[in-house]
């Protein structure tokens, strides 16, 4: 019974269907309950009583770097260029079927200088300008480095004047055999009572 | 305020007994900043602002579509004539690109004699600099090409990076014209 439960609770935690974009509300909402699965799989550790191996995958040389998430962000004075930049970038993610989470509209940052109204004297009458700088946020998932290289380079041909990009990478890196899943909280770690504490 | 040249259009009937003379005032497009001491203490020069011309008893002063948005209007049917990244968010070389823009316009201000009839708009892409405006077809496009060619080679040298100019043809500068003010 026990393992039964178990071995559902692994198949439920497949990765969630490809969802579609634009209803962020729903890829929200699912998000969170894939969380929440996660952290209950945690505190389960069902690798140990089940005896699942962990899975070895084989790095061949030359092969492509992986993303998990590749985000990036545009800054710019006019909200409608942006907005139709948008509307360029969604086209391009379908042609090359790039799976896109989310797009954000952040509040935009202003910078206020006051100054004075007249050329000379009349300290009582000032006046107030600002800058603005409006934002978006891009977030990619799943992604080779040979296909995240070509995407940001079409599409940084393409920027047009006036506004700027920074771009975020997350990479997966292979697992290190020397580290060792700690033990269960039943058992006791003898090591550790040994080593003596000391403080930098 | 813009300095104005007043010239003078000398019409003769067919009865040579009366002539008719009418000013015509034309606009110019980089202003040079001159007297700044009257400025600070002539009456008719203290209350003024910048970018908003006053109205003229005969109302002959002419303003294209651009001098006629006034600056209240930037960010709202006006946009600027410089697109870069210096001024937003953790933007770069903001110091740089401005005294680069202004040679930039006072370079192509007396290399194209009184030829421009709007401002030059002046965009920035990744390292290459577009200037663009409207012309006025004054003179032979043998010596257009040339004028070309001249400034993008002296300009990509100096500001060590590629310039390009696209500029659009007018035949005169009535045709910008849109008001009177």
């Amino acid at each position: 019974s026990l393992n039964q439960m178990l071995h559902t609770i692994t198949q439920l935690l497949q990765p969630p269907p490809q969802l579609d974009c634009q209803k962020s509300d729903e890829v929200y909402e699912v998000r969170r309950q894939y969380l929440k699965l996660i952290k209950i799989h945690k505190n389960l550790n069902i690798r140990e009583h089940l005896n699942i191996e962990r899975p070895v995958i084989e790095k061949t040389e030359n092969s492509d770097l992986l993303y998990k998430r590749l985000n990036f962000e545009i800054r710019g004075h006019d909200p409608q260029v942006l907005e139709s930049y948008e509307k360029f970038i969604r086209l391009v993610t379908q042609e090359l079927q790039l799976q896109l989470l989310n797009v954000e509209t952040p509040l935009h940052f202003t910078q206020k200088i006051t100054l004075l109204r007249s050329k000379f004297a009349k300290k009582k009458y000032w006046r107030q300008y600002e800058i603005r700088t409006y934002n978006k946020k891009f977030y990619y998932q799943h992604l080779t480095g040979s296909t995240a290289d070509t995407f940001l380079e079409y599409i940084q041909r393409n920027l047009p004047e006036g506004i700027m990009m920074n771009v975020e990478r997350v990479r997966l890196e292979q697992f290190r055999e020397n580290l060792v899943p700690p033990s269960s909280r039943n058992s006791s770690t003898p090591q550790l009572q040994n080593q003596s504490t000391t403080r930098d | 305020m813009n300095t104005i040249c007043n010239r003078i259009n000398i019409l003769s009937n067919a009865s040579t007994s009366h002539c008719i003379f009418i000013t015509q005032r034309f606009f110019q497009t980089s202003p040079i900043l001159n007297s700044w001491f009257t400025k600070l203490t002539n009456v008719s020069q203290v209350n003024t602002e910048a970018a908003t011309p006053k109205h003229t008893r005969r109302k002959n002063y002419p303003l294209t579509y651009e001098q006629r948005q006034f600056p209240n209007m930037i960010g709202h049917t006006k946009t600027w004539n410089t697109f870069n990244t210096s001024n937003l968010k953790d933007g770069k070389r903001k110091s740089e690109t401005l005294t680069d823009d202004l040679f930039i316009r006072q370079f192509i201000y007396g290399t194209w004699h009184n030829l421009f009839a709007s401002e030059l708009i002046i965009k920035r892409r990744h390292n290459m600099i577009i200037l663009s405006g409207l012309v006025t077809r004054t003179i032979h496009p043998r010596r257009m090409y040339f004028l070309i060619g001249y400034t993008e080679e002296i300009l990509s040298a100096l500001l060590k990076c590629p310039v390009k100019l696209e500029i659009q043809t007018v035949e005169s500068k009535d045709d910008v014209i849109f008001t009177y003010w």
